[in-house]
């Protein structure tokens, strides 16, 4: 797969606050990264510097092959961003809202009316187009400042915080609604400091702390991107089972214990593929298989405490 | 159409609104029309004060709050994220955004053409059109100064604070005033029916009407200017640069006849200028933001020999000092301010008859530039240091104080000889300005270069 977004030797300052140091990464399209790490980290700064609103002092940024630094106009139309103190203009419908995010992103008029009702049946709002934006709920705001987002379909969708102040239901909402972007091709960064809510979507993870990158990794895997812990659950007993996983040389710290079987596998998901079809050819009665999925509080904890800078690395 | 226009009609008119304003503006004409038995005269005078009330008091709010209202409503970073350029964010959202107050105002201008047609007096005939395109401009210059000094502030992040768009606003009316020669008590139009502007003899009102749609080009060039800064277009420090030099010729045309009468030297069209660029220096000193982590980039860029990066992080002010120096050096090399060098160099301290005895005056203004370097200095000191925020405060006050009262206390002691350590002396020996001014800048330009180096220690973001 190709990188949707690059950014490499980043560097952001403050009076006296290097706020970016030297941060670089690239992520692959199709794909939900949860940008987390503490307050004051530098999420929202690296979300405004991709998003083209600042400007570092060094390094590059790309995004769907556009240098954003060198065209920040031209960029914006291949990417959405909604900021954490988002605002919508209270006085105009829905329809108005979403017509004018298109016209202002030189969207052809031909096509604006076809995109508003896309974007307004994507997040659910189709059925208000004529209601006033300072009329609708918190969570509605939501969707429609997300659809205001990508209303001219752009590959890339940065999100700040976007869960903050919603309702439990509006959150599994929101989650559901990422999760369908990303399904339609699209390659979303959210950053948050609520891990379990990103935990529902990200697929990947990038830990900034103290304006350094200091984790990228794929989520449900640990951080070389290739080793998974796995649980294997048998249907009916059978010796053989833990003999024929030794005998993998990619399972390592093998624990079976009646029906169950749980290691960890060093390899990528294909090859796990290969190892489920070997053990379903040996004949052992596989019930269950399943990569565990770390909890993304485990994983951000281990990252913050190791305190080390990341190899930013291509994940797999 | 400019989707910024369309977004803003749709916020500004509704039915209600639009039936109100020329219900409103009907009533109270008819009313004036009732208690004045009928004056045309009357009704004339109340819809021309309806339209400068509507177009400069409501029209200059708006116009200061266009950008306003969207940092606060949280949509400004939304109309940064558009692929809408500079120019069409700048027009759409100032003909868009003061949409309502020109219709409003539009049906005041209207009912007053009626009222002169009424009187036999056609909009075209004996200056009329003159008069009411001023009328229209003076509306257009009010709002656009209004903009642009909302903009300048929004640099500054003070426009944040009502504070902000309530001075906008102020500044706008002021202009507003000017133009409509409310200010300057009709000076140009009333007591001068003709001007005088480079040997040639103008209509005072034509004059003033070109005068009034020169400065709205330039006041809507600059909001254009601005908001290429504010969607991240890079761009050089050259359009103050270019305002400068206009000012220089439009200001030195009046004092062209004086000049020949006197019969002064090349010189004496210098000395105008050369304040003028002074005093726009301190301006755009001012009202600058002067962000630290800006200059060491310019700093960086310039130790790297990235000249093309660094020509966008020039401050505005850096071309226009350079002006002023030039324009300094050759007053020096002609050796020469002339009479109206005397006029314009005389201050509270120093009339023009001591100064027709100063040694050396042609070397003033050259003590002028290097104080002024001193005071830049002084300015990014406080700019660059913690209370950053409050630094442009902190050095207007000690530069006040140094140039106002202090300067004024040594002259009524009959100190003179003492005043070069504050401010550039024209009684002075030319030396002792330079030693000074020289001396005060090479001590502040290390200090400032301090205050950058310690703002490259960086702390860590989190502890």
């Amino acid at each position: 797969m190709t990188d949707m977004i690059s950014v490499s030797g980043l560097v952001f300052d403050y009076p006296g606050t290097r706020a970016l140091d030297d941060v670089g990464f690239s992520l692959e399209a199709e794909t939900i990264t949860a940008l987390v790490g503490p307050n004051g980290a530098g999420k929202s700064t690296l979300l405004r510097c991709i998003a083209g609103l600042d400007t570092p002092y060094a390094g590059e940024i790309n995004v769907a092959g556009l240098d954003v630094l060198a065209q920040p106009r031209d960029s914006h139309r291949c990417m959405g961003f909604l900021a954490d103190s988002y605002g919508l203009y209270d006085d105009l419908t829905i329809k108005q809202c979403l017509l004018y995010r298109a016209a202002s992103l030189r969207m052809p008029a031909a096509e604006r009316a076809t995109a508003v009702q896309l974007a307004a049946e994507r997040l659910a709002i189709a059925d208000r187009l004529r209601q006033k934006a300072g009329t609708l709920s918190r969570g509605l705001r939501q969707r429609l400042a997300i659809a205001q987002s990508i209303v001219h379909h752009p590959p890339v969708l940065l999100l700040d915080e976007p869960a903050s102040g919603l309702d439990p239901e509006a959150r599994v909402g929101l989650a559901e609604t990422l999760l369908r972007l990303r399904e339609e091709g699209m390659t979303i960064i959210v950053s948050s400091h609520i891990l379990s809510e990103l935990e529902d979507y990200s697929t990947h993870m990038l830990v900034l702390r103290g304006g350094r990158l200091v984790e990228q990794r794929v989520l449900g895997t640990t951080g070389d991107g290739r080793t998974a812990a796995v649980t294997l659950r048998l249907a009916r007993h059978d010796d053989r089972l833990e003999a024929l996983l030794r005998a993998e040389a990619s399972v390592g710290q093998l624990m079976v214990e009646g029906l169950m079987a749980s290691f960890q596998f060093a390899g990528d998901p294909g090859e796990r593929a290969m190892l489920l079809r070997r053990l379903i050819a040996a004949e052992l009665p596989v019930a269950d298989f399943a990569a565990e999925r770390e909890s993304l509080q485990d994983l951000y904890m281990s990252g913050v405490a190791t305190g080390g800078v990341a190899k930013p690395e291509k994940t797999a | 159409m400019n989707p910024e226009l369309r977004r803003n009609l749709w916020l500004q008119f509704s039915l209600t609104r639009l039936l109100l304003s020329p219900a409103a503006i009907g009533a109270l004409l008819t009313l004036t029309w009732v208690v004045s038995d009928a004056s045309l005269a009357a009704v004339a005078e109340v819809a021309r004060a309806m339209y400068y009330l509507i177009v400069v008091l409501w029209g200059t709010r708006r116009a200061a709050d266009l950008v306003a209202e969207e940092i606060a409503g949280g949509t400004w970073d939304g109309q940064r994220m558009s692929a809408l350029g500079a120019w069409q964010m700048s027009w759409g959202k100032l003909l868009g955004g003061t949409s309502y107050v020109w219709y409003a105002a539009g049906i005041a201008f209207l009912a007053l053409l009626g009222c002169y047609w009424a009187a036999g007096t056609p909009p075209w005939q004996s200056g009329q059109a003159i008069q009411l395109l001023r009328l229209l401009g003076t509306g257009a210059l009010a709002q656009a100064v209004a903009m642009l000094v909302s903009l300048t502030l929004l640099r500054r992040l003070a426009i944040r604070r009502r504070l902000g768009v309530s001075l906008s606003q102020v500044v706008g009316i002021l202009a507003g005033l000017l133009a409509s020669g409310q200010l300057d008590g009709g000076i140009v139009s009333l007591f001068l029916p003709t001007i005088a502007w480079y040997g040639r003899i103008w209509d005072g009102e034509l004059f003033s009407l070109a005068t009034l749609a020169v400065f709205l080009a330039w006041s809507v060039f600059g909001i254009y200017r601005l908001m290429r800064v504010e969607l991240k277009f890079q761009s050089g420090p050259w359009a103050w640069l270019a305002f400068a030099l206009f000012l220089m010729a439009y200001c030195d045309g009046f004092l062209y006849g004086a000049i020949q009468l006197a019969g002064s030297g090349p010189g004496t069209w210098l000395i105008l200028p050369f304040l003028l660029v002074v005093a726009l220096t301190y301006l755009a000193l001012f009202l600058e933001p002067k962000d630290v982590v800006r200059y060491r980039w310019l700093g960086a860029d310039l130790a790297a020999h990235e000249f093309r990066h660094a020509w966008v992080l020039l401050p505005q002010w850096l071309p226009v000092y350079l002006l002023a120096l030039l324009c300094a050096v050759v007053l020096g090399l002609f050796s020469d301010v002339g009479s109206e060098g005397l006029r314009l160099l005389s201050g509270p301290f120093v009339s023009m008859e001591a100064l027709q005895h100063a040694h050396g005056l042609f070397l003033y203004p050259l003590a002028i530039v290097i104080y002024l370097l001193r005071d830049v200095l002084v300015v990014l000191f406080f700019n660059f240091g913690h209370g950053g925020r409050r630094g442009d405060a902190t050095a207007f006050i000690i530069l006040f104080l140094a140039y106002f009262p202090l300067t004024g206390i040594l002259v009524s002691l009959e100190m003179t000889s003492l005043i070069p350590i504050l401010a550039p002396y024209p009684l002075a020996p030319p030396l002792i300005n330079f030693a000074a001014g020289l001396v005060e800048s090479a001590a502040l330009a290390w200090l400032v270069y301090r205050r950058l180096a310690l703002a490259g220690r960086f702390a860590p973001a989190i502890a």
